[in-house]
C-alpha cells in the first residue's frame, strides 16, 4: 500500500467515485426543457398501449420532438404527481381527475389554456356542461377527453347460463334484490353472489343520495347528504346483504376498488358498480361477456355525464403551445383520436363521436348507446367537484359499510357516526 | 495501517501543521471510499430526518409551501385522533404477539438443529428461506391466496374437518393473527443468530450438569437460557424494531386501507395514508417522530431491564 496518497491520487479516486453519480444524475429527468415533451396518466396496460401509439402518431408528424410518456397506478399517480409538482418538476401534459382539478389549478400548477383556444385546440363541438367541468374561476385548465357514467356491469355469459334476465332500466331497488337472490339461489356456488356489495363504493352511496335530490357535497365543500340519507342506503345494503342478494362483508373486503380485485373479475359476483368506460379493462380482464345496465331506479335522476378524465398542461411548461398540440392531436385529430379509442370515455365532441362511431368494437357500441339513452332519459346535472378531505370521506363511508356489513354497528348508527366523522374532516381540511 | 499511523504521529521535531496535514494525508482514502455512504447517509438518512422535524411544526400538503403551526399536529394526534389510537392498539397487539412468539419458535427450531442432526446445513438454509422471501410483496400476496377464501387453509379444513373456514384475511376478527403468523414464519435469521448463540455453550457444561443428575428441563433454564441471555435480549431488541415497522404485509393485504374496519391498520400504513393518500405531509411528520421517540423509548427500557436478567461471560458482577 502506497505510504501516502498524492493529491492526483486522491482526484482520480475522487474521480472514479463520483463518475457514476453523476452519470446517474444525467439520466434523471429534468424538468421542462424545450424540445422535449413529458406526459403522464394513470391506468392499467391497454391504456399505455393505446396512448404510446398516439404518441408515436404524434411524434412522426413532429420530426425533432421527443415525448417522454409516464404511467402508473390511479393511487401512485396521485403521489408521484404530488412530488413532483413539490419538486418543481412536474410533467408537460398532465392527466387530470375532475376531484383533483380546483386543488391544482388554484394552487398554480396549472396553465391556463385560454389563450390557445381556438388556435392550437379548438374544442367548440364539446357537450356543454362536460368543457365547462374543465374550467376553475371562469379559466379553462382541463380539456375533457371523454365522457362517462356510473353503471352496472353484469356477467353476461352466466345470466344467460342462469337462464336469468339482464337488469332493466325501470328496474326497482326490490326487483334489484330479487334478481340478485336469484342468482346466488340458481349459481349455487360457495362464495358467489348476485352482485358486489355497493354500499363499500363512494360512487355508489352518491348514486343513492342523488336519487334523493342530494349530493355528496355541496359547492362550498360541505357534506350534502343527511343522517337520514346514509342510514337509509346503508339499511338497503344490509337488507340485500341479508337476503344473500350481494355478496357478505369477508368477500367484500377483499374489494380493493379496482378491475382486477373486484368481484366480478375474481369471479364472486354477477354484477357489479364502476364507471361506463371501465367496461374496455373489465371485457379484457374477463372471459365471460360482460354488458352494462342502468342502476335501479330512484325517485330523481342518479346518473349523471361525467368527464372521465381530463389533459392539463403544467404551468412551468417550456413550450405549452406543443403540448396543447399533443392535446389537441389526441383528443380532436382524427388520427390520434381513433388510435386512443374509447378506453378513457366517450369523446365530448360530435365530431370525434360521429368519426368513431363506424369502427366502434363491442365495448365502444355500448359505452355510446347507453351514454346516448342516458341523454335522452335525463341524466343528473354535473355534482360539484369534491372538496379537499374528500379522500378521507371515501375511506370513512367503505368504514361505515364494513362496520354494518361486520354487524359492529347498526345502519343508524354506523350513519351517524359517518356524517360526523365526515364533518369534522372537512372542517378541518 | 495502524502501525504507519503511529510513526507518522510520533515522528519527532514536525511541526505542528505538516503532522496534522499528513494525519488528513493518511485518513483521506479512508474517508474517499466512505465517501458514497457518507453522502447517502448525510443527503438521503439524516437531512430527511431532519427536515421531517421541521416538517411536523407545519401544516404541509406538496402543493403549498409549509406553513409553521407550532405543536398543532401533536395536539391534535393526541387530543382528537381516533384512527391514531386505533393504528396504536393494531400495532401495539402486533407486536407483544409477534415478537415473542416468533422468538420462541426460532429458539425451538434452533435448539433442534443444534443437536447434531445431519444435514444441518440443508435444513437451515430452508428454514431461512421464509425470512430472505418473507418482507416481499410477492409472500404477502401468497399469504393472502393461503388465507383467502377458497385458500389453502380453508381447503385442509374442508377435507380434514369437513367444515367450510371464512375468509381469515379479509375478517376483522382474524385478520391481525393471520399477519402475525406471516412474521412468525420468518423466524429465520433470529434462528441463525440463536443456532450460534448456541453453539459458543461450552458442552461440557451439559456433560457436568447431566453427571450431577440434572434434568434436560434443570439443563435448558439453569444453563442454555442464562448463557443464552444476550443473545436473546439482541434478537429481542432487533425483532421489535421491526414489529414495530412492519408496514408492507399489512399495505399489500389491505390494498392500502389497514381494513376491513381498521383490523390492520398498522402505526405506519396510518402514517402512509396520512401522507400520501391524503396529502398531511406535516402530520405524517409528526405521526413519525411519534413512532421514532416511541421506538427509542422501548429500546431504552430493554436496554435498562439488562442488568435484571443478561449476563455476559465477561462481566465482573
Amino acid at each position: 500500500m502506497a505510504k501516502t496518497v498524492s493529491r492526483r491520487d486522491a482526484l482520480r479516486l475522487g474521480a472514479l467515485i463520483a463518475a457514476p453519480a453523476i452519470l446517474t444524475l444525467a439520466g434523471l429527468p429534468v424538468s421542462a426543457q424545450a424540445g422535449r415533451l413529458r406526459i403522464s396518466w394513470w391506468g392499467g396496460a391497454d391504456r399505455a398501449k393505446r396512448t404510446q401509439a398516439a404518441i408515436d402518431a404524434f411524434k412522426s408528424r413532429n420530426a425533432g420532438l421527443d415525448i417522454v410518456p409516464e404511467s402508473v397506478g390511479w393511487d401512485a399517480y396521485w403521489t408521484k404527481l404530488a412530488t413532483q409538482v413539490a419538486g418543481g418538476n412536474p410533467p408537460d401534459i398532465i392527466q387530470m381527475d375532475y376531484r383533483y382539478l380546483p386543488e391544482y389549478a388554484r394552487r398554480g400548477a396549472l396553465r391556463p389554456l385560454d389563450d390557445l383556444i381556438p388556435s392550437v385546440i379548438d374544442p367548440s363541438d364539446y357537450v356543454p356542461s362536460v368543457i365547462e367541468a374543465g374550467k376553475i374561476d371562469g379559466k379553462q385548465y382541463g380539456i375533457p377527453m371523454g365522457m362517462n357514467s356510473d353503471v352496472l356491469l353484469y356477467d353476461k355469459t352466466m345470466l344467460d347460463k342462469l337462464g336469468l334476465p339482464a337488469p332493466t332500466p325501470e328496474m326497482s331497488w326490490a326487483e334489484f334484490t330479487t334478481l340478485g337472490e336469484n342468482i346466488t339461489k340458481k349459481a349455487n356456488k360457495r362464495g358467489y353472489f348476485g352482485a358486489a356489495d355497493p354500499s363499500v363504493m363512494e360512487p355508489e352511496l352518491e348514486y343513492w343520495v342523488l336519487t334523493r335530490g342530494r349530493t355528496l357535497y355541496d359547492a362550498s365543500g360541505r357534506l350534502g347528504f343527511t343522517r337520514d340519507d346514509a342510514e337509509s342506503w346503508l339499511a338497503l345494503c344490509a337488507e340485500m346483504r341479508a337476503k344473500g342478494a350481494i355478496a357478505p362483508a369477508d368477500i367484500a373486503a377483499t374489494d380493493k376498488i379496482t378491475i382486477d380485485s373486484d368481484l366480478l373479475t375474481t369471479g364472486r359476483a354477477a354484477i357489479t358498480f364502476t364507471n361506463s368506460n371501465q367496461i374496455v379493462g373489465y371485457q379484457a380482464a374477463n372471459k365471460s361477456k360482460i354488458g352494462m345496465a342502468f342502476h335501479p331506479k330512484g325517485e330523481k335522476p342518479g346518473e349523471y355525464l361525467k368527464p372521465s378524465m381530463m389533459l392539463c398542461v403544467s404551468a412551468s411548461a417550456a413550450d405549452p403551445k406543443a403540448a396543447a398540440a399533443l392535446i389537441d392531436f389526441m383528443v380532436l385529430k382524427p388520427d390520434g383520436a381513433k388510435l386512443l379509442g374509447v378506453e378513457r370515455g366517450v369523446s365530448p365532441s360530435a365530431k370525434v363521436r360521429e368519426l368513431l362511431a363506424a369502427d366502434l368494437d363491442e365495448t365502444g357500441r355500448l359505452q355510446v348507446d347507453h351514454l346516448s339513452a342516458l341523454s335522452k332519459r335525463g341524466p343528473a346535472p354535473l355534482p360539484p367537484a369534491p372538496p379537499k378531505g374528500a379522500a378521507e370521506v371515501t375511506a370513512l363511508i367503505r368504514q361505515a359499510a364494513e362496520k354494518t356489513g361486520f354487524k359492529q354497528l347498526t345502519p343508524k348508527q354506523a350513519a351517524d357516526q359517518l356524517v360526523s366523522e365526515a364533518e369534522r374532516v372537512l372542517s378541518k381540511a | 495501517m495502524a502501525a504507519l499511523h503511529d510513526t507518522t504521529l510520533a515522528a519527532p521535531g514536525l511541526p505542528a501543521r505538516r503532522r496534522r496535514s499528513g494525519a488528513w494525508r493518511q485518513a483521506l482514502p479512508g474517508y474517499l471510499f466512505l465517501a458514497p455512504w457518507l453522502a447517502g447517509f448525510f443527503l438521503l438518512t439524516l437531512g430527511p430526518t431532519l427536515v421531517s422535524l421541521y416538517l411536523s411544526f407545519t401544516d404541509f400538503d406538496l402543493l403549498r409551501s409549509p406553513q409553521w403551526v407550532g405543536g398543532a399536529n401533536y395536539e391534535r394526534i393526541f387530543s382528537s385522533d381516533p384512527k391514531f389510537w386505533a393504528s396504536v392498539g393494531v400495532t401495539l397487539s402486533y407486536v407483544v404477539l409477534s415478537v415473542p412468539l416468533k422468538l420462541g419458535f426460532a429458539l425451538a427450531i434452533a435448539m433442534w438443529l443444534n443437536r447434531g442432526i445431519a444435514g444441518l446445513g440443508l435444513y437451515r438454509a430452508i428454514f431461512y428461506l421464509p425470512s430472505l422471501l418473507g418482507g416481499s410483496v410477492a409472500v404477502a400476496i401468497l399469504w393472502k391466496q393461503v388465507f383467502g377464501y377458497d385458500g389453502l387453509v380453508n381447503q385442509l379444513l374442508w377435507l380434514v374437518f369437513g367444515v367450510n373456514g371464512p375468509s381469515w384475511i379479509s375478517n376483522p376478527e382474524t385478520s391481525l393473527y393471520t399477519l402475525v403468523l406471516l412474521s412468525v414464519w420468518q423466524f429465520g435469521s433470529p434462528m441463525i443468530i440463536f443456532l450460534a448463540g448456541l453453539r459458543q455453550i461450552p458442552r461440557d457444561l451439559y456433560e457436568a450438569a447431566s453427571i450431577d443428575g440434572a434434568s434436560r428441563r434443570q439443563q435448558l433454564t439453569k444453563i442454555t437460557l442464562p448463557l443464552l441471555a444476550p443473545v436473546i435480549f439482541f434478537n429481542l431488541v432487533l425483532q421489535t424494531i421491526e414489529a414495530f415497522k412492519a408496514f408492507t404485509p399489512a399495505f399489500i393485504i389491505s390494498g392500502g386501507t389497514g381494513g376491513p374496519v381498521d383490523s390492520v391498520l398498522f402505526y405506519t400504513l396510518y402514517l402512509y395514508q396520512q401522507g400520501f393518500a391524503y396529502f398531511r405531509m406535516g402530520y405524517a411528520s409528526a405521526l413519525a417522530w411519534i413512532l421514532l421517540l416511541t421506538i427509542a423509548a422501548f429500546t431504552a427500557l430493554a436496554f435498562l431491564s439488562q442488568r435484571y436478567w443478561v449476563h455476559y461471560e465477561d462481566d465482573p458482577r
